[in-house]
Parts: C-alpha cells; sequence; structure tokens
C-alpha cells in the first residue's frame, strides 16, 4: 500500500459518526500532511479535534474513507496491528496524565522502548540508549537528578517534558500533540514548544499539534482550522 | 516484555496498595477459614473413625448394631442385655481368635463411666492409627481393689495416684446408690487419647465381682461381705456386657461373624466396628457437609470481594490505561495486567491464609482438645485441599478477565484521551 510516500498522513473521503448520533461529526475529503511537516490545527472546543486525533492513532474506525499513514491504510489493519503501528511510529502527548505516576521519569520514558522493538534498534543506531535518553531529557531542559523521580513528585511543566521524551524516544515518523501546553502558564508555553522542536529536529518528525490557542500557531510551518477541512455539522460533546 | 508486564503490574498495584492489601486479607480470611473448617471436619471424622482399631468384631448380646457400638465403644446408653461369661470363655478359646477384651458395664464414679475388663485391654486396645493406651502415671491394676482412670477423669476431677474412690451402682449422674464399703485406690492414670476411654474408669472383672457380691437386683442384700471377705471368695463373674475379639487373620471376620451370629447357647450379635461407625457417622454426620457448605460460601465471597477490588478500581485506572493504549500496549496486555494483578492478589492471598491456617491450628488445637476432647494434629494439606486452592486460584484469574475486559471497552470508548 505504497502510495504517495510524501506524505505522512493522507486522507481521503472520511466520514465518522459517533454511535447512536445522526450527523457526521467529521467529514474530511481530502487533507495530507507531509513527512516533516510541522502542522498546527486550530479548532473550539467540541470541533471534532480529539476524533480526529484518535482517527489518526487508529483508535477509533471511521464509517467510511481511509486514513494513510506512512503510506499504510490503518483502518485495514486488525486492532492489534494498529496497537503495533502505534507503538512503532507514533508518539503521543496529551494535554495532562501523560505519565504512569508510579514510575520514574526514566521508567515511563523505557515503557515505550518495552513495547516497541523497532523503536529500540532505531534509537541504538544513533547511540547508547541510556545516554540517548539523558541527551533527549537535556534538550528538552530536565536535568538528571529529575530523571530517577516518580512522576508525581514531577511539577505538570516537568511531566509535560517527560511525555515529549517518551514520544519521541525511538524516533517515530509522526509525533501527535493533543493541547499538550493547555496546563502550562503562558509564559513557558513557547519555551516548551521550541524545546519540543528541537528535541523532534533531529529525527525529521512530522508533528501534528491541536490547540485551540491561537497564540502558538506563529511557531508552525502550516496552520489550518479544523472547520476548514471538516464539512461536517455536527457537533461533538468529546 | 513477560517479565515487563509484571513488573508494571506490581508497581501499579503497589500504587494502589490499601485496596490491594484489604482484598488480600479478605481472601487470605476466607481461606484461613476454609481450610480450618476441612481440617477440623476431616480429622474430627478421622478421629472418630479411629475410636477403635485393629479389633475385628464386636460382639454382644443381640441387639442393634449401632446399639452395640454405642454402649461398648462409647459408652452411651446402656444393653439391654448380657452376654454369659461362658460364652466370653469359649469364643476366647477359638482357633481363629488372637484375643479378647471382656466389658463389664454399668457402674459409674461421678459421672464417669467404670469398665470391668483384664489386662488384655491394656495389651491389645488400639485406636487412631494403632495407637497403644500408655500410661503418663502408675500402671494397671494389680490389686482387686485397684483402678485405672482416664486422662480426662484425672483431670477433671483433679485425682492423682493413690487416691481412694467409691464406685456407684448404675450410670444414672445422681443418685445411684454407692459401693461405700469397697472403695478403690488409682493404680494408674492414662495418657489422653481422644476417644472415649479419656472419661472412663478401668477395673478387673473380678473386683466388679466382689463389689455387687452381697447386691441382688440393684440393691444390697442384708447379708454384708465386707472387701476383705471378698477377697477370699471365688470371683469368677457370670456374665459380660460385650467383649472385644482379635482374630489371627483377617479374613476369618466374616466366619467368625457368621460363627458368632448363629451361636447355640444364646442369642449374640457380632458386628465390624469400622463398617457400623461408619454407618453411624452417616447419620451424625450431616454437620460436616453444612460446615463444608458454609466454609465454600464464604470463599466465594471473598472472591467476589476480589472482582469488586479490581472493578472498582477501574474508574482510578482509566488514565493508567489510556496511557497504556497510546503508547500501543496490546489491549491483551491490558487484560493481561488485570490477569497478573488477580494472580498477585491470590498467590499472596493464599500464602498467608496457609500460613494462618498454621498459626490458627497451632493456638486452637490445645483448646479444642481441651474442651472437647478432640485430639487433632497439625499435618500438610491435603491434595484435595491443594486442589481446592489451585480451584480458588484459577477461579480468581477467570473473573479478573471481567474487568480486564472492561477496562478494554473503557480504553475504546474513552479514546486516548480521558477527560476529568
Amino acid at each position: 500500500m505504497q502510495t504517495e510516500s510524501a506524505h505522512a498522513i493522507n486522507i481521503n473521503n472520511l466520514k465518522f459518526r459517533w454511535p447512536q448520533q445522526h450527523q457526521d461529526i467529521l467529514q474530511i475529503e481530502q487533507f495530507h500532511v507531509g513527512i516533516g511537516e510541522h502542522l498546527f490545527i486550530q479548532g473550539a472546543s467540541g470541533s471534532g479535534k480529539s476524533t480526529l486525533l484518535n482517527l489518526l492513532t487508529g483508535v477509533l474506525s471511521p464509517q467510511s474513507g481511509d486514513i494513510e499513514l506512512l503510506g499504510t491504510n490503518i483502518n485495514s489493519l486488525s486492532s492489534s496491528q494498529k496497537d503495533r503501528f502505534r507503538a512503532d511510529h507514533l508518539g503521543i502527548i496529551f494535554q495532562q496524565f501523560n505519565l504512569l505516576p508510579y514510575l520514574t521519569a526514566i521508567e515511563n520514558i523505557e515503557l515505550a522502548l518495552n513495547i516497541s522493538k523497532r523503536r529500540v534498534e532505531k534509537e541504538q543506531s544513533f547511540g547508547d540508549i541510556k545516554n540517548r535518553t539523558t541527551e533527549l531529557l537535556a534538550s528538552l531542559g530536565l536535568d538528571q537528578t529529575l530523571a530517577n523521580k516518580t512522576a508525581n513528585q514531577l511539577s505538570i511543566g516537568q511531566q509535560q517534558r517527560v511525555a515529549v521524551a517518551r514520544a519521541l524516544i525511538g524516533r517515530p515518523e509522526i509525533l501527535i500533540a493533543d493541547e499538550p501546553t493547555s496546563a502550562l502558564d503562558s509564559d513557558s508555553r513557547d519555551r516548551f514548544i521550541e524545546e519540543l522542536f528541537s528535541a523532534a529536529e533531529t529525527a525529521e518528525t512530522t508533528i501534528i499539534f491541536v490547540s485551540h490557542d491561537q497564540s502558538l500557531k506563529t511557531h508552525f510551518s502550516r496552520q489550518i482550522e479544523l472547520a476548514d477541512i471538516n464539512r461536517a455539522r455536527g457537533k461533538s460533546d468529546v | 516484555m513477560k517479565t515487563n508486564l509484571i513488573s508494571l503490574a506490581l508497581k501499579s498495584a503497589y500504587n494502589r496498595r490499601g485496596n490491594v492489601l484489604l482484598a488480600i486479607l479478605s481472601i487470605a480470611l476466607s481461606i484461613i477459614l476454609l481450610l480450618t473448617v476441612d481440617t477440623i471436619r476431616k480429622q474430627s471424622k478421622q478421629s472418630f473413625l479411629n475410636t477403635i482399631s485393629e479389633t475385628n468384631l464386636i460382639v454382644g448380646a443381640r441387639s442393634g448394631p449401632v446399639n452395640l457400638l454405642l454402649y461398648s465403644v462409647f459408652h452411651i446408653g446402656n444393653a439391654t442385655n448380657n452376654m454369659s461369661y461362658q460364652s466370653y470363655e469359649k469364643i476366647a478359646k477359638l482357633p481363629e481368635i488372637e484375643w479378647v477384651i471382656p466389658l463389664s458395664l454399668g457402674d459409674s464414679h461421678k459421672g464417669y463411666r467404670v469398665i470391668g475388663t483384664e489386662q488384655s485391654f491394656f495389651k491389645h486396645y488400639r485406636y487412631g492409627d494403632s495407637q497403644a493406651l500408655e500410661f503418663s502415671e502408675g500402671m494397671l491394676f494389680s490389686d482387686l481393689y485397684d483402678a485405672v482412670i482416664g486422662a480426662n477423669v484425672a483431670k477433671k476431677l483433679n485425682y492423682k495416684l493413690g487416691d481412694k474412690i467409691v464406685l456407684a451402682h448404675g450410670t444414672n449422674a445422681f443418685g445411684n446408690p454407692k459401693h461405700n464399703d469397697k472403695p478403690f485406690v488409682i493404680s494408674g492414670i492414662l495418657k489422653p487419647t481422644g476417644t472415649p476411654i479419656d472419661n472412663s474408669i478401668q477395673v478387673s472383672l473380678e473386683a466388679i465381682e466382689a463389689i455387687h457380691i452381697d447386691w441382688k437386683s440393684g440393691m444390697r442384700s442384708p447379708l454384708k461381705i465386707t472387701a476383705q471377705q471378698a477377697r477370699k471368695l471365688k470371683l469368677q463373674p457370670k456374665e459380660i456386657t460385650a467383649m472385644m475379639v482379635g482374630l489371627k487373620k483377617p479374613i476369618y471376620t466374616f466366619k467368625v461373624q457368621r460363627m458368632l451370629n448363629q451361636w447355640r447357647s444364646e442369642p449374640l450379635l457380632a458386628i465390624l466396628p469400622g463398617a457400623t461407625l461408619a454407618e453411624l457417622w452417616q447419620t451424625i454426620g450431616i454437620f460436616e457437609k453444612v460446615l463444608l457448605a458454609i466454609a465454600s460460601m464464604v470463599l466465594i465471597s471473598g472472591l467476589i470481594g476480589m472482582l469488586i477490588t479490581l472493578l472498582s478500581t477501574l474508574n482510578e485506572r482509566r488514565r493508567e490505561i489510556a496511557v497504556l493504549r497510546a503508547i500501543g500496549m496490546h489491549s491483551w496486555d491490558i487484560i493481561k495486567l488485570f490477569a497478573i494483578e488477580a494472580a498477585m492478589i491470590m498467590g499472596s492471598a493464599i500464602v498467608i491464609g496457609v500460613l494462618g491456617l498454621y498459626i490458627v491450628l497451632t493456638i486452637g488445637l490445645p483448646l479444642i482438645a481441651d474442651h472437647y476432647g478432640l485430639h487433632l494434629s497439625i499435618g500438610l494439606l491435603d491434595s484435595q485441599q491443594l486442589l481446592l486452592l489451585a480451584a480458588a486460584f484459577g477461579l480468581a484469574l477467570l473473573l479478573s478477565l471481567l474487568p480486564g475486559w472492561l477496562a478494554y471497552r473503557q480504553s475504546l470508548a474513552d479514546g486516548l484521551t480521558v477527560k476529568n
């Protein structure tokens, strides 16, 4: 299924509605994201942002249409293949509660490596994994003393940075971030995004960043309004 | 990945250790209860069935088998008829017979039964796992007016060697005429056996004859014979209550039983004590099944408690599961996390439960022996109990699939993001 390999994400005639709803919440005819692109998707709450992300990550399946990630139609995969694809190729950051509170920062990062052999191999080609993890944390402004603290001992800002490190370890092709800065104060938001970009830079990771916060969009090479590509008129409560 | 799942499950459980600990304790308690009830049930049955062993036949005047067993072995109720001493002597001389123990019942001391017998009683009577009677102090009777007392009699009445006791005619608790003129001296005290012997007093057949020599139909006759005078008389009993018979080979059992049941000179009844004990247990053993049913229900409620604990953490674990799904953990691994937690809860509960059982038995058995005269031993778990624990473990794993499956379903409905 190797079509249009220049695109990280390819959406064709996507339609999705929640069960027991009479209207589609998402209808996207054509949408592409190029490899290495930094895309900012802006949308008010209830506009279907989270639904789109769940579709992109293969957690939800559309009623019709195709979603291709890295040339693979993820809707044609079995549920365990979807899980594997997500583990190998996607890094995901939520607005908060990204980490298991009872694991240390390092253990949370290693969790992603435990699940994906591909990530381990990929990261190893760049050097020792332990060193790579330390470097990654350092590039995000986290020093070594924090690495062995459990997640619930870290501040929200530190937790979000550990989440970035976990999403980027093993160099996944696509990073999906769902309002990762919403729990941060406005001063640290810009710095967080810069650190995120610099950590993602070496891996040429495609970044899909979803937020309702317009002030962040200047950081991105491409910005869209979800309402501009979504032809559905339904409203989401999610 | 396997080891990581286990360590992840353990760390997650440790993070919720309060609830997990409560689940472990509640199941451990039900396991202790189940195993204790089961152990006591089995051992009391065993102890009951082993009240008498190695005796091939019990012989008495013709009545019912259970009745004969009750009065000869358990000293419950009275014989309606006696058998003649003549028959006893004839039976003892049969070629198939190895040994005989005569039993002459009917007297008592402060509510404890007196058994008139011979030295063969101490030599051949076996209980439990072929255990012989042993003396804790003193020895068997040598003088006419010597008596041996059971462990419980010594303890409850605080008797020592050399104490004098007076036997009473009849077995009612109160108002029996006493054999005041012929007191007995305690010559020996038996070790506890956990059988009715503990609550009995043994004297010789001649002694029984001596104290009744001047009695007629349950009353003392005007013609008085003193203890010393009685020694000079020929003290051969005319009848005994029952006898225990040991055969040279077990294969003779049915042959001799048939022979005795067709005894010509008087109607006799010979029973197999083991079979009759089992028959008796059938009637009185219903409590055993009730106990087991109650204990099983306690264990089931313990397992349901664990299920509730796992289910109640589902909401608390929603975010945890969303994170694991987001990094690509497969749903089956998430179900495994729940199964590992259930295995850990159940495994700890079983270990604590088995340790608890031994603690309960160590503390409880002396109390049971003290209060009920039931002597139980502490042994290893039997195969049936091990199977029970394995079944409980398996059931717990099976039950854990429900919260695991619900967590998976929930993670699909939630998507990757959990709203507060």
